[in-house]
């Protein structure tokens, strides 16, 4: 008989078509164009940005069009793909040795370059996503995520409570005497709507998983950005005034140790400044707080803060290493997490470990700590008021007295020439040369004139002698060779002086030295014990030599003569205080795991994956229970018997439609398994009240005969599958 | 293969004058079926709908071109009833050719002076038959229209303010010319509401337009006397036993019900199916489920009959094409429901 399917498909009237188009697909179309225009900001300029923001709401319009088309939804989006490869092609033309930049002019061929390969991208990426979308409404979540994505590039910058980002918008509020805060979140406020209604505009069906899926997202993004980003750090108040004006009145040294201050923006040095300044200010004021977790005194009768080394001679000075395989014992940046170190040596006779906490008082841009760091954690903050930041590190120390460091050779094993090389770098000018054979010669016996140790020494030794301490020396910074200028001039300088010096003599003699930075403390200063106050004048740099199967050894210079006045000792009183607060909490931490987040990526994938484990083992459950019921349940065969036909089907991908009749669902089978109809006339007939109840073998027997259909029709690998599908069940309808 | 036979179970071999069962009631639709199926070839379908409406107690209105089958097709099923109350004077079939000079007499009938007697007494019309074809119903007069109405709905006529009860199997079969629209009264909607079926007969497939050319003269010679036909009061009681024996669900009734106030709410639809519709669609969909060999009515049975009820009650928007696809689209939901109520346990 006749079903309501018409002979012709309908076609919808035109009217209706496109009174529908203009408001819902206009406005998310811009709204789309707007965030992609915002996230693609840094990415290009404002050809690119205007094409960009067209393109995706070209794309967003026909995107919404060509989800009606009948065109399958793989080949739209390999369509798409194939479109944002031509448009990057286009875009290379435009750009690449041809007659049209030549034409346009390099600055307008840049633009239009940009604009093809944004405008292009964006066009087919969004047309296709919405397309999507529309099809499967779960991915709507992603067209709502770019919106919400646009705004957080807006504010990113906000984060860690830099209320001055983005200074644009800050400006304006600031002028007109209003919070920043309030417009930001006013702003993220408007992009959360907006992003709602995109979600709620969708069609209404199948919205709950779909709520389900954008939650998991949503939370699993949040993850991610903390991961990457760190968590935020709290903001340190001035309650002793010991921050003071972080840009203030560095000396020289410590701006090595602390380049840049609270300026975030200005990064961090990749070399040592040669020309001080100021140099008395601030010298005093304490910038971190060390507590030593055992008892430690350290063979050089210092301990060095290494924060960061130069080891790459660029022709002129030490600068960063930019080589992956150097330096590999410096810590990279603030962990997140326990970070260990692959590179630290092993513990040995030599080696002790030790433990020590950082309360960090001024912003630092990446962690100093004992030589050689094995791990690094973040540290529970005690008093956010007071530090900025506090961390935790555990150092292989050195416990090896020099003269055991002797008679060894100046390269580790492993190195390969290039490595070698780039540690015994050194300028060309051949008075270096000459100045460390003569030091050597006069200081050393033959015996000991190739021992890399013992030549560090004899250097030291006799700059120790010649050189003079004074931070007020100039010399010159842009100079062709600022060293020379100090070394075969006046001799008098400041730390950064000496450490260049040595390293280029040790370096001219073939021995691997580089210059390490951060702070260096005598052991005297060392206060109650345990605790040690780092000040900024503590800030310095100092030569470190390699000394094979010891890793780098602290060759440190202290001029017998100086121009400054003796360096006071610190405040015992303030020291004792500092360390007691950063103590107060950090005592505890170290049995608590470390002072690990409390939840980490790994915590979370456990979680997840526990979840998931929960949830398979519950579907299969339930598959196996509804495939096991009408036998147990013969009273309620007419139901169970006909469900559990209906899961098989499933599992091999017959569902009924929405609104398609069980009699419907049943001739649609009927040419795979023409026994599911009888099954579901007996299941109906009970449903709707017939006076004959087909009895429950019957029914089973029907059951057990679609069964046998499917396994006599359908391919092995597709029913294999369909029980494996944990899902089948909740489509079975 | 034909729903009426295709359930397997064993066919009483003649009905004994009582009809008791649905297996009984299924047998005479199936009498009757054999009989027009003979008479009319392909046109299977129209069989089947024109039984469910006279076991529903409902009338036809076929709308064909001229040689189609209907006359055909409407004389088949008059021959195929026994009249077992000859004394009554009613005739098996009467066919009522409309035209514009037509009067309500000349269907009704009239009074006529007996001289013998000396007195009126009535002369029945044409309508007073057990199936009546109104061949082009569209081309009388709305006065002789209205005077059928009356008889379609009360089974009765009144001439002379004396009201003549109609024979119980009343069973209208009108017909009407879709093209040939000139100089024709079409029926209002009132009037096309007390039709249970509109059906708009398509030209027959190829093999059966063949197989008419092979064997009209076969059928027209013979009379089909050696298949068994059935008798009035069989008819009547199988109307009892669909009524009383095949049940409608609640479930159903509100899908029914949620079917046409959708098609009311829809914007498509500018005049929605009647109350009455309703009311006379259940018996049909009792009749082909019983068809169908069920004591029950399902989901397709509203399916397969709905667009047929509704089709011609229904007053469409401009440039909506069919009450197909309004069908569709109102009844997804109610249809989902339905499904959804049969899984629950109970």
């Amino acid at each position: 008989m006749s079903l309501f399917a018409p002979p012709a498909p309908a076609k919808p009237d035109r009217r209706t078509r496109w009174r529908a188009l203009p408001w819902a697909t206009l406005g998310r179309a811009a709204l789309q164009g707007a965030a992609v225009a915002l996230l693609l900001w840094p990415l290009t300029r404002a050809s690119g940005l205007l094409a960009a923001f067209a393109g995706t709401a070209a794309g967003v319009a026909l995107g919404q069009r060509a989800a009606g088309s009948r065109l399958r939804t793989p080949a739209l989006i390999a369509l798409a793909g194939l479109l944002a490869l031509v448009a990057r092609g286009a875009a290379s033309i435009a750009t690449g040795p041809s007659a049209l930049p030549v034409a346009l002019g390099p600055a307008r061929a840049l633009a239009l370059s940009e604009a093809i390969l944004w405008g292009g991208v964006a066009f087919a990426v969004f047309g296709a996503l919405r397309a999507c979308a529309v099809r499967l409404p779960a991915l709507a979540v992603l067209e709502a995520a770019v919106v919400a994505a646009g705004f957080g590039a807006v504010v990113a910058g906000h984060r860690d409570g830099m209320v001055h980002r983005p200074l644009a918008l800050s400006n304006w509020a600031w002028a007109r005497g209003i919070d920043p805060v309030s417009v930001l979140l006013v702003l993220g406020g408007i992009a959360g709507l907006l992003s709602a209604a995109l979600l709620l505009h969708e069609p209404r069906r199948r919205r709950a998983p779909l709520h389900l899926a954008g939650f998991l997202l949503l939370a699993a993004a949040l993850v991610l950005v903390v991961r990457v980003t760190g968590t935020p750090r709290a903001q340190a108040g001035s309650e002793l005034g010991l921050q003071g004006q972080p840009k203030q009145g560095w000396e020289p040294q410590q701006r090595t140790g602390n380049p840049g201050g609270g300026e975030g923006a200005r990064g961090e040095r990749d070399d040592l400044p040669f020309e001080a300044e100021d140099p008395q200010s601030g010298a005093n004021a304490p910038v971190a707080v060390v507590l030593l977790h055992g008892d430690y005194s350290p063979p050089s009768g210092a301990f060095y803060l290494r924060q960061t080394a130069f080891s790459q001679f660029n022709g002129r000075r030490l600068v960063k290493a930019t080589r992956d395989d150097v330096d590999t014992d410096l810590l990279g940046g603030f962990p997140a997490r326990r970070e260990s170190l692959r590179t630290a040596p092993p513990l040995s006779d030599q080696r002790a470990a030790l433990r020590t906490t950082v309360g960090l008082l001024a912003d630092h841009p990446v962690p100093f700590a004992l030589d050689s760091p094995a791990a690094v954690w973040p540290a529970q903050n005690p008093d956010p008021r007071r530090f900025r930041l506090a961390y935790g590190v555990e150092s292989r120390v050195l416990t090896l007295p020099y003269d055991r460091m002797l008679r060894r050779a100046a390269r580790a094993p492993g190195w390969s020439e290039a490595q070698w090389r780039h540690y015994t770098d050194s300028p060309t000018d051949p008075r270096y040369r000459a100045l460390a054979d003569e030091i050597v010669a006069s200081r050393l016996g033959p015996d000991w004139v190739h021992d890399p140790l013992a030549q560090a020494i004899a250097i030291k030794m006799w700059l120790d002698k010649e050189g003079i301490y004074s931070r007020r020396s100039r010399h010159d910074d842009d100079a062709p060779d600022p060293v020379a200028s100090f070394l075969f001039g006046d001799k008098t300088g400041y730390c950064v002086h000496f450490a260049h010096a040595a390293t280029f003599l040790l370096r001219s003699r073939g021995v691997a030295t580089r210059v390490a930075a951060g702070y260096a403390l005598s052991e005297a200063d060392r206060g109650s014990g345990s605790t040690l106050l780092v000040r900024g004048g503590d800030a310095h740099a100092w030569p470190e030599v390699y000394v094979e199967g010891v890793g780098w050894v602290v060759v440190d210079i202290t001029p017998e003569r100086s121009l400054d006045p003796p360096r006071e000792s610190p405040d015992a009183g303030l020291q004792r205080m500092l360390g007691q607060s950063l103590r107060e909490t950090t005592g505890e931490l170290q049995e608590a795991g470390d002072g690990a987040p409390p939840f980490t990526w790994e915590d979370l994938r456990a979680l997840l994956l526990r979840g998931l484990l929960v949830l398979l083992a519950a579907a299969y459950g339930f598959k196996a229970w509804r495939a096991l019921a009408p036998r147990l349940r013969r009273r309620q065969a007419w139901r169970l018997a006909y469900r559990e036909a209906l899961d098989r089907l499933a599992e091999v991908g017959l569902r009924r439609a929405t609104g398609e009749s069980r009699e419907g669902f049943a001739r649609r089978v009927a040419p795979l398994a023409p026994e599911f109809d009888a099954l579901t006339r007996g299941h109906l007939a009970v449903a709707l009240g017939s006076r004959q109840h087909p009895p429950a073998a019957a029914l089973l027997g029907a059951s057990d005969a679609v069964r046998a259909a499917l396994r006599a029709r359908v391919p092995r690998w597709r029913r294999w599958l369909g029980w494996l599908d944990p899902t089948s069940t909740l489509f079975a309808r | 293969m034909n729903p009426i036979d295709d359930v397997n179970e064993p066919a009483p071999a003649q009905p004994a004058g009582e009809v008791q069962s649905l297996a009984d009631a299924r047998e005479v639709a199936r009498r009757l079926r054999a009989r027009m199926a003979a008479a009319v070839l392909g046109r299977d379908e129209f069989i089947e709908l024109t039984l469910v409406a006279l076991l529903a107690d409902g009338h036809v209105l076929l709308e064909d071109y001229p040689g189609s089958g209907k006359t055909t097709l409407a004389k088949a099923l008059g021959n195929s009833i026994l009249d077992d109350r000859p004394e009554d004077q009613i005739a098996d079939f009467r066919r009522v050719q409309f035209t514009p000079d037509l009067l309500p007499s000349d269907v009704t009938g009239s009074t006529v002076f007996d001289a013998a007697t000396a007195s009126f007494h009535f002369r029945p019309g044409p309508i007073f038959a057990h199936v009546v074809l109104a061949d082009e119903i569209n081309r009388t007069s709305p006065k002789v229209q209205s005077a059928m109405l009356e008889a379609m709905a009360e089974k009765q006529v009144t001439v002379d303010n004396v009201t003549h009860r109609l024979d119980a199997l009343f069973f209208v079969i009108a017909t009407q010319n879709p093209l040939d629209l000139a100089g024709t009264y079409p029926l209002p909607a009132a009037q096309l509401d007390r039709f249970l079926f509109k059906l708009r007969m398509e030209h027959i497939d190829r093999d059966s337009e063949l197989q008419v050319l092979a064997s009209w003269r076969e059928r027209r010679d013979v009379d089909r006397a050696d298949l068994p036909r059935v008798t009035r009061s069989q008819i009547l009681a199988a109307r009892r036993v669909i009524d009383e024996q095949v049940n409608v669900a609640p479930e159903v009734q509100e899908c029914l019900v949620d079917v046409v106030r959708g098609m009311r709410a829809d914007e498509r639809v500018v005049q929605g199916a009647s109350t009455r519709s309703l009311v006379l669609m259940l018996p049909a969909l009792q009749a082909r489920a019983a068809f169908h060999g069920r004591d029950w009515v399902g989901a397709e049975d509203i399916e397969a009959l709905a667009p047929r009820v509704f089709g011609h009650r229904v007053e469409l928007a401009p440039g909506v094409g069919s009450i197909h696809e309004v069908l569709k689209d109102v009844a997804r939901e109610p249809f989902e429901r339905l499904a959804r109520t049969t899984l629950a346990r109970r």
